[in-house]
């Protein structure tokens, strides 16, 4: 039946879930809509979190560096009674249990894996304190919703996303051929376009550097980008206190009105800031239907879904779903699930975390704190934080990548010594804490009958395993981390 | 396992999470076995905090609130900063350098972009995808083993390293790793990897779970002196990205060098007469700017200073082409200037270090440029 497909798309089957009759349509029923949370806890809108992010960066740089600029011992006291008032510990922690909790508790795992692959591509790097703010919000209200739209909304509403315009520097740009440059140069100051946000747009949410743009292309691309930012109105005290945590707009004055040329194709745009605005969507509908955009994230999706570096016979289905439907989400995603089941006798290296919520969903293992409630006041429990404790010691933390291109997807990178040895000590560990007590042989036996068709030989295989490392032999064995 | 070809590292930062060192050894090299410990002091450490002009007072001027009195003075020119004594005994031992005026060639002001380019050597951020210390390894021809979470960008080459971190986990029963090890034969990398980690030295194996940089050092410090031990390790110390709060002698940024000390010190007391054949390296994504700001800080640079210690060197020195500090002598009205690409500090170090021709160097790992051959100004023959 290829149950290694659970794995491949999902995050397998728990003991509670019956095998599906028929897994392609499964999977596909569970990326058709945008499925209800299952989370119960406490959750925090971005609005919500750009408030606690912006009075931690206000009372930190404004108030606290003031106060204590005598006393280091002084301000590292402050400043941590601030992160606890702010929730800096709280939130990355609470991100990655709701996250974890609906690939395991929720409706639909499938939704969640793609979510997941969306999240890493258009990944935000560890800066700024963003990871324990903003990311796990960002993925929530930004990608999720457009997870079911065109490729093209996808990438314009997080190209737009505030998250994304401060991670990759754009409020920090100015068109050199803006109103403001010009008002710049009158007063002897210089006025630079930020090219970081334009580069990566091309490099690694759409292109690739295979499609052969150069320097220019770049700077037009940061041209076409001028405006876009997060400014505070410099008049009212109160807004200042956001500091850079205000919602993005865009503000022609700091736009260059072109003409521009990426890629080839010249854009002119026309008189207004209507025009202005449209430009940017008009330039990344061009650049999703680009060739080497089509084929730069299809071999990603099969890359993660499928096996590492996938064949043509593999990928032109993808391409071709995606130019057949003009980058329809849901034609793509379903494509990439016919071919993972189609080939599921494949196998890829899992990242770390994926690994891990399989191991947890599949053993039915209980991690997940109950009460995830917090006072602001203290610092969190090691209980709350055992999550993120684990993915740091398993070498991903999924919302703070270290670099933008966010976590490879790469057997190479992951099967180093002291990362493997990594997920066969977290299994020893959560075993030496008595996690796998529930565990006798008929439930394992339910484990293997669901997520593999090759049960016999996993017997066999842990035949010779004491009885109190049968998990530890499974989850560390070929067959879960390749999937 | 080779013993002749094995390399290692150990990873280590001071305060938060990933660190390495690598090392390895070339039987051909054995008899001449030198070491290079690379430290990585991440967020622009202040070249003029660390190494302060004292030539006039045009500092002191721009920074009256974190300019550091009570320094050590090197020459009449340079002095150093009061937390980095360790470092001032090297000095006085014809044991330490410092090259000032110098930054790789990036002026973009952004830690991610810098430091991507501190560790992969290149020009443009994120083109290239291994490290220029992994690269050279690749050059001198040998394996390589790193240890940290995740493996740094500085040590990634062609070849496929080990890593290694010190941790709480432990491993499984006798009986499970026997049979894991049957179970990934057909698996290659997986073989490769399980085979590295059952077969590691008990050195490892039994090292503190310690992410202190002392405790780090010291393990460091033991393997390298190893006639058969690694060749090179590397350190990060986070945290010199400071804003706010500099301070004077006992500011943020004097309690980071305070950390870099303690390095350099704890790997000469634990190198012993190793440390004669050993070359101590820092890096930086760039230096700081001249002015104070409101916060008692300072902004993002440009020119920074290269520390650097060991047996290896030829002398004690303040080695610059000094491009002055005064308004106009600045990069663009606000940073020291580098006058020198550190690149070739990094070429010249690996060249010496690793028995290996410098234009090959030079070609193999940073082939857009011809960089300087500072080896016979810089490190003992």
């Amino acid at each position: 039946m290829n149950k290694s497909f659970f794995r491949k798309v999902g995050f397998g089957l728990s003991v509670n879930e019956k095998v599906p009759e028929n897994p392609i349509d499964w999977a596909i029923d569970q990326i058709s809509v945008i499925p209800d949370l299952n989370w119960k806890g406490p959750i925090y809108s971005l609005e919500e979190m750009m408030n606690y992010h912006a009075e931690y960066n206000y009372t930190d740089r404004r108030v606290l560096r003031q106060i204590f600029k005598d006393s280091r011992t002084e301000y590292k006291r402050a400043k941590k009674i601030l992160k606890y008032k702010t929730g800096h510990y709280y939130f990355e922690p609470l991100w990655m249990s709701i996250r974890q909790n609906e690939a395991i508790n929720g409706s639909s795992p499938v939704f969640h894996r793609f979510l997941h692959f969306w999240g890493n591509h258009f990944a935000i790097q560890k800066k700024n304190s963003m990871y324990s703010y903003d990311v796990g919000p960002y993925h929530r209200e930004v990608i999720t919703p457009s997870m079911l739209k065109n490729i093209e909304d996808l990438v314009y509403n997080v190209t737009i996303s505030w998250a994304m315009i401060h991670n990759l520097d754009n409020s920090k740009s100015i068109g050199p051929n803006s109103p403001r440059a010009f008002k710049n140069m009158d007063r002897g100051k210089s006025a630079n376009l930020n090219e970081n946000h334009g580069r990566e747009l091309l490099e690694l949410h759409t292109v690739s550097p295979s499609a052969g743009y150069d320097q220019e292309d770049v700077i037009n691309m940061s041209k076409v980008m001028s405006g876009w930012m997060h400014r505070i109105p410099k008049m009212s005290s109160k807004i200042h206190k956001k500091e850079e945590n205000v919602p993005v707009r865009f503000i022609e004055e700091y736009h260059d009105s072109g003409p521009f040329k990426i890629l080839g194709k010249k854009y002119i745009e026309s008189f207004g800031t209507k025009a202005a605005k449209s430009m940017l969507r008009k330039v990344i509908k061009d650049l999703v239907r680009h060739p080497s955009c089509i084929e730069f994230i299809s071999r990603k999706l099969c890359n993660h879904f499928v096996t590492q570096n996938p064949t043509s016979e593999i990928l032109n289905p993808v391409i071709n779903a995606w130019k057949k439907s003009e980058g329809n989400l849901k034609s793509i995603h379903t494509e990439v699930i016919k071919q993972a089941y189609k080939y599921s006798s494949l196998k890829k290296f899992q990242q770390p975390e994926t690994w891990f919520i399989q191991f947890i969903k599949m053993g039915g293992i209980k991690y997940l704190p109950n009460n995830f409630d917090y006072d602001f006041k203290t610092m969190i429990s090691r209980e709350k934080d055992q999550i993120r404790r684990i993915c740091r010691n398993l070498g991903q933390l999924p919302f703070r990548p270290l670099q933008p291109n966010g976590w490879s997807d790469y057997e190479e990178d992951w099967l180093s010594p002291e990362l493997l040895f990594r997920r066969i000590g977290v299994l020893k560990k959560i075993k030496d804490k008595g996690k796998y007590k529930h565990i006798d042989k008929e439930y394992l036996n339910e484990i293997l009958k669901r997520n593999f068709d090759n049960s016999k030989e996993i017997i066999s295989f842990l035949k010779n395993v004491s009885n109190d490392e049968k998990i530890i032999a499974l989850f560390s064995s070929k067959w879960m981390l390749k999937t | 396992m080779k013993l002749n070809r094995r390399e290692f590292t150990i990873g280590s930062t001071s305060l938060l999470l990933s660190g390495l060192l690598p090392l390895k050894v070339k039987s051909s090299t054995i008899d001449n076995k030198k070491n290079l410990v690379v430290i990585m002091l991440r967020g622009a450490m202040d070249g003029l905090t660390a190494v302060p002009y004292i030539h006039d007072n045009t500092l002191e001027k721009v920074r009256p609130d974190i300019f550091v009195k009570k320094l050590f003075k090197l020459n009449s020119d340079f002095s150093l900063h009061p937390k980095l004594s360790g470092f001032h005994n090297l000095w006085k031992k014809d044991q330490a350098t410092i090259i000032h005026a110098t930054n790789i060639p990036y002026t973009g002001r952004s830690h991610f972009d810098g430091q991507n380019l501190m560790e992969s050597g290149g020009v443009i951020p994120y083109k290239t995808k291994t490290g220029w210390l992994g690269k050279g390894i690749d050059v001198a021809g040998l394996d390589g083993l790193s240890m940290s979470l995740p493996m740094p960008l500085l040590l990634r080459g062609k070849r496929n390293q080990d890593n290694f971190y010190p941790s709480k986990f432990s491993m499984p029963s006798r009986n499970l790793i026997d049979i894991l090890k049957n179970h990934y034969a057909d698996e290659p990398l997986l073989k490769k990897s399980f085979d590295k980690l059952t077969s590691r030295p008990l050195s490892m194996t039994s090292a503190p779970n310690s992410k202190n940089i002392k405790t780090l050092a010291r393990i460091a410090g033991a393997e390298l002196k190893k006639e058969y031990g690694p060749r090179v390790a590397v350190f990060e110390i986070f945290g010199f990205d400071t804003h706010a709060a500099q301070g004077g002698a006992d500011g943020e940024h004097g309690q980071k060098l305070k950390i870099l000390d303690e390095t350099f010190g704890v790997l000469k007391k634990q190198l012993g007469k190793t440390f004669d054949n050993t070359l101590i390296l820092t890096l930086t994504e760039f230096g700081r700017t001249i002015v104070q700001n409101n916060g008692y800080g300072t902004e993002h640079g440009y020119g920074t200073a290269v520390l650097l210690g060991g047996g290896l060197l030829k002398k004690s020195q303040v080695f610059t082409d000094w491009p002055g500090i005064k308004k106009k002598e600045l990069f663009e009205g606000r940073d020291l200037n580098s006058t020198l690409d550190a690149r070739s500090i990094y070429c010249s170090a690996m060249s010496t270090c690793f028995n290996t021709d410098f234009k090959l160097m030079n070609k193999h790992v940073f082939p857009d440029k011809t960089l300087i051959n500072l080896s016979d100004k810089i490190f003992k023959s």
